[in-house]
């Protein structure tokens, strides 16, 4: 994380270009879309990024020669010109983003995200309590059969060393972390496989908030992690 | 230069985009009365209502070489000014259709709907959609461009990228069956970029790089390109049907995209 010219802060661990790709395409399943769409709502310099992508998408599409009508497809739908406001209002759209959050623990959460959180009756966000103090959410949303998760690191811990069996993104919420010399504040996203393994220093005096979206479950290396794993799953 | 005088002495020549040679500003359906005329290059301008203030937009816009072209929303706030933008020569038309579009011009939706609709199924049927499908999904791509014309913003995505976008979406949720997360701008969370929000000749310089930029990739990038945009492919599937260790696969796109990044980069120092 850096500052911009604002002085305001802003990420700098990116997105791989093999996700921003995949995210511009459509390629991406929905829950890395959802990862990537998180990270560009913190992130300008990606979506310029990603800016760019869709336009070779859009230059691509306008590119394209149109299907010489073969007889045997069927035509064009006609259109009626009067009545497109009715047409057009007959499309189902996807879900309005939910309304501004109740209560300023939401206020980590950017749009697309927050729409995924469950609350609770009161306007909260749902956690899971594992054990007093520690908390983590699945979202209704998952990477094959891994649902994507917010994780909560608590402050001066130390994550010890893991590895991952398959992708892991993760993306810091708030606070933050370092990681092989590197600080990981809102926005930076750490991009793991399994030729990687870490251990995370978290900051000390508040706790380090995730958004994990992976392809299998981590496994730990320590006797240490083995035991952690068991009582805390990231 | 556009010229004063006649009529509103008070209100500024402006120029207003050509839509199509055979009905020239047929998007102007502004309810009250205004002059046309063309300038020596056949551009039409617009005597715009004597209401409207000269604002720095359409003062830039009288005053460029015109490759400026005026948007004008002509829905209850006829007399503003909705975008003002500069646009490519060939690009032009379709982002003033839509321009035309958010004004609910159904002239102008039905040309774009012409334009579109073949190229939106020709894009369905790469991403393995049948024939029926594909022709109901680009119908229903095509009235969410009617839906949401006024979201539409020229100085920062072309008319063909944003619908490239719609159609995208719209593949995800009807075939895909997915939601597809996007962001949204006015969301509380969302962090401003510095990069200049008046980016409009950023937006075109940058169209028009990243055309260039496509046209002079190596066929072994734009392969690989295609396969992406067009047939949806992620890096995973192209690896596997093209046969090539993923690792190439990645380097190939490094490569296209650095191209894509640096000639977009020197056309906005250019500007």
């Amino acid at each position: 994380m850096s500052l911009n010219q604002r002085g305001t802060a802003r990420p700098s661990h990116h997105p791989t270009e093999e996700l921003l790709v995949d995210y511009a395409t459509g390629a991406a399943p929905e829950a890395v879309a959802l990862f990537v769409a998180s990270h560009l709502a913190l992130c300008s310099d990606c979506r310029r990024d990603v800016a760019v992508l869709e336009r070779v998408g859009g230059t691509l599409l306008e590119g394209l020669a149109p299907t010489s009508a073969p007889s045997s497809g069927p035509p064009a739908p006609p259109l009626d010109l009067d009545r497109l406001d009715e047409l057009a209002a007959a499309i189902d759209e996807p879900p309005r983003p939910r309304g501004a959050p109740t209560h300023p623990e939401w206020g980590m959460l950017p749009e697309p995200l927050r729409s995924y959180v469950p609350a609770t009756p009161a306007g909260r966000i749902a956690w899971t309590f594992k054990m007093p103090g520690m908390r983590y959410l699945d979202l209704p949303v998952a990477w094959g059969a891994i649902p994507v998760r917010i994780s909560v690191l608590l402050g001066g811990s130390v994550f010890p060393r893991h590895t991952h069996p398959g992708l892991e993104l993760s993306m810091v919420l708030s606070g933050g972390y370092r990681d092989r010399g590197e600080e990981y504040l809102r926005g930076d996203v750490c991009v793991a496989d399994p030729s990687l393994t870490h251990h995370l220093d978290v900051h000390r005096g508040e706790e380090c908030i995730l958004l994990v979206v992976a392809e299998n479950r981590m496994i730990p290396r320590s006797f240490f992690a083995k035991v952690l794993a068991r009582l805390f799953p990231v | 230069v556009p010229t004063r005088g006649g009529g509103d002495a008070s209100a500024p020549w402006v120029y207003a985009a050509a839509l199509e040679a055979d009905h020239p500003c047929r998007f102007l359906s502004a309810p009250r009365p205004r002059k046309i005329r063309r300038d020596a290059r056949g551009v039409t301008l617009v005597r715009m209502l004597s209401s409207l203030a000269p604002s720095p937009a359409i003062e830039r816009c009288a005053r460029s070489s015109g490759r400026w072209w005026l948007g004008l929303d002509a829905i209850g706030h006829h007399t503003e000014v909705l975008r003002a933008t500069h646009l490519m020569d060939h690009d032009r038309s379709d982002s003033v259709l839509v321009l035309a579009i958010a004004s609910r011009d159904r002239e102008a939706f039905a040309s774009l709907y012409r334009r579109y609709l073949p190229r939106i199924v020709a894009f369905l049927r790469k991403r393995d959609a049948d024939e029926a499908i594909a022709a109901e999904i680009a119908q229903e791509v095509l009235l969410t461009v009617w839906k949401r014309a006024d979201a539409y913003d020229a100085s920062r995505a072309s008319a063909a990228s944003w619908i490239f976008t719609i159609a995208r979406n719209r593949f995800i949720d009807r075939l895909r069956r997915e939601r597809r997360p996007e962001i949204d701008p006015t969301d509380s969370a969302f962090a401003e970029g510095d990069h200049a929000p008046d980016a409009a000749i950023d937006a075109a310089r940058r169209a028009e790089a990243v055309e260039t930029a496509i046209a002079s990739l190596p066929p072994e990038q734009s392969d690989l390109v295609r396969l992406a945009f067009l047939e949806g492919k992620s890096y995973r599937d192209i690896a596997e049907e093209r046969g090539l260790p993923l690792g190439t696969v990645k380097s190939r796109f490094r490569l296209a995209f650095e191209k894509l990044r640096n000639l977009v980069a020197s056309q906005e120092e250019v500007a």
